[in-house]
C-alpha cells in the first residue's frame, strides 16, 4: 500500500517535470527519476502475496506466545486481517497483517531484553 | 579451538551463570522493603491488602465485612465439602480430618514434578474417586477452597522450597513477577512495589506482601467468590498481555512464589475485596 503511494508520487513528479522540461539539466533530472521509478515498480511487482504475509504474521505471533509475551493487540489486527481479507478488502487485511508483524517484532523484543533486566526489579 | 577463545567462553558462561535464587533471603528482603516504605503500618496488617494503607477504603470494607458476602459460598462450599463421592469416600479420604490445610498450599510434588494448589489438589481428589474435575475459577470450587480457607483462619503460611525442583519453580515464579510484559510494558512489581498505594484509575495498588493470606476473594466487580488465579489473569489483561490458562505450570509457579513471599503470615479468608 505504502509503495503504492510512493509510486503514485514518482509517476507525479515524473509527469509534472516532463511537461516543463526545457533544458538539459531537467533532463538529467527527469532521467534520474526514472531511474528511480524502476526499483519501486520491481518492489510492488513481488509485494508478497496475502496469504504468505499472514502465514508469516501467524508464525510470529506464535513465537510471542512460546516466549509467554503475548499482547492481546495482536489478536485484535490478526482477527481484523482475516476479517478484510474474507471480504475482500485486501488493503485493510495487508494493513492489519502488517502490523501484527510489526506487534510480534516489539512482543519478541520485550522478551528478549527483559530476560535480564527483570533481576535488577528484585529488592535486595 | 584457540585457548583465547577457550577462555573467551569459559568469561561468557561465567557471565550468565544463573544466580541461584534464596527464597529466604528474597522474602526477607521483600519484607525490609515495604517497612521502609511504610514505617508506620505492622507488617501483619498486609494480610488486608490495600485496606492496610487507605483508612478511607479500609471504613467501607469495614462495614462490608459486618455481613461478609463470601458467607454463603462458605456454607455452600462445607456442604459440598461433606458430600461423599459416589465411591463413598470423601474430600476428608485425601485431605485428613482437619480441611484447614490452605496453609500448605501450594506445595511441590515431587512425585508429579511440579506445583500443586490447593484447587489441584481438589480436583486431583475428585479424580482419583472417579468423579469430574470442576471448573477453576469460579463455583463449586472456589466455594470448596472457601471453605478450606475459613477452616485454616489463624493458621501461619507455611510453604516449603525444599528441593532443587521446587527451587527452580519458584525461580520461575519470581522472573515471571519482576518480568515485564504486555504492551503497556510493566511488571507486577511495577504496579505492587514501586508504585505501591498509587491510584490507578478508581483502585490503589495494594503491597505484594500478604497477596496470598485471603483467597478465595468475593469482589464486588465479580459478585462471587473466585480464586487467585482469576485476579492473575485480570492483571496480566490490565498491561495487555495475554492472560495464561488457569492452573497452568506459569501460574502455578507464580502462585508458589507470591505465596511464600507472604510465609509466616497469618491466613484470613475468604476476603472480600471491591
Ligand atoms: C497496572 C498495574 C498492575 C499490574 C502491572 C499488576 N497489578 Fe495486580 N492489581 C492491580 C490493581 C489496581 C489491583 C486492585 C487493587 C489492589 O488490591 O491492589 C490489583 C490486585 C491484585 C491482587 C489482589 C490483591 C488483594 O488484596 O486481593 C493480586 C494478588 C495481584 N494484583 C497480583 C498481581 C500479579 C501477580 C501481577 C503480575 C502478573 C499484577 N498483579 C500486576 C494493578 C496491577
Amino acid at each position: 500500500m505504502k509503495n503504492l503511494w510512493i509510486l503514485g508520487l514518482v509517476l507525479f513528479s515524473v509527469l509534472a517535470c516532463d511537461s516543463q522540461q526545457k533544458n538539459t539539466a531537467e533532463a538529467n533530472a527527469e532521467k534520474s527519476a526514472v531511474a528511480e521509478v524502476a526499483p519501486v515498480v520491481a518492489e510492488v511487482s513481488k509485494a508478497p502475496d496475502f496469504v504468505s504475509l499472514m502465514q508469516q504474521a501467524e508464525d510470529l505471533y506464535v513465537q510471542t506466545e512460546t516466549a509467554k509475551h503475548a499482547w492481546l493487540i495482536n489478536l485484535d489486527r490478526l482477527k481484523d486481517a482475516r476479517l478484510a481479507a474474507k471480504e475482500g478488502d485486501m488493503d485493510k487485511a495487508v494493513a492489519n497483517a502488517e502490523e501484527a508483524i510489526k506487534l510480534s517484532e516489539l512482543a519478541l523484543k520485550q522478551a528478549e531484553s527483559e530476560k535480564s533486566l527483570w533481576q535488577a526489579r528484585v529488592p535486595q | 579451538m584457540k585457548w583465547t577463545n577457550l577462555i573467551a567462553l569459559l568469561l561468557t558462561s561465567m557471565m550468565v551463570a544463573p544466580v541461584q535464587a534464596d527464597p529466604e533471603a528474597d522474602r526477607l528482603a521483600l519484607r525490609d522493603f515495604y517497612q521502609q516504605k511504610f514505617p508506620d503500618i505492622d507488617l501483619a496488617e498486609f494480610q488486608n491488602g490495600v485496606y492496610a494503607i487507605d483508612a478511607k477504603m479500609r471504613e467501607q470494607w469495614v462495614e462490608m465485612e459486618d455481613f461478609p458476602p463470601y458467607e454463603i459460598a462458605i456454607d455452600e462450599g462445607e456442604a459440598l465439602y461433606n458430600t461423599p463421592f459416589a465411591n463413598g469416600k470423601s474430600y476428608a479420604d485425601c485431605f485428613g480430618d482437619d480441611p484447614g490445610v490452605k496453609h500448605n498450599y501450594p506445595l511441590f510434588d515431587q512425585a508429579r514434578g511440579g506445583v500443586v494448589t490447593l484447587e489441584v489438589a481438589i480436583n486431583n481428589c475428585r479424580k482419583e474417586n472417579g468423579e469430574e474435575a470442576l471448573p477453576w475459577l469460579v463455583g463449586e470450587l472456589a466455594e470448596i477452597s472457601s471453605y478450606m480457607a475459613y477452616q485454616s483462619r489463624g493458621k501461619s503460611i507455611d510453604i516449603k522450597i525444599e528441593s532443587p525442583e521446587a527451587v527452580a519453580a519458584y525461580a520461575e515464579g519470581q522472573q515471571f513477577y519482576y518480568t515485564r510484559r504486555g504492551q503497556l510494558n510493566f511488571d507486577c512489581s511495577g504496579c505492587h512495589q514501586q508504585q505501591v498505594g498509587q491510584n490507578l484509575r478508581a483502585e490503589r495498588t495494594s503491597p505484594t506482601l500478604g497477596h496470598a493470606t485471603h483467597w478465595p476473594v468475593y469482589r464486588g466487580r465479580w459478585q462471587f467468590v473466585g480464586n487467585i488465579q482469576k485476579r492473575f489473569q485480570e492483571c496480566n489483561i490490565q498491561v495487555r498481555a495475554v492472560p495464561f490458562k488457569a492452573q497452568s505450570e506459569t501460574y502455578r509457579n507464580l502462585e508458589y512464589f507470591l505465596t511464600y513471599m507472604s510465609n509466616g503470615m497469618e491466613l484470613n479468608g475468604p476476603g472480600s475485596r471491591r
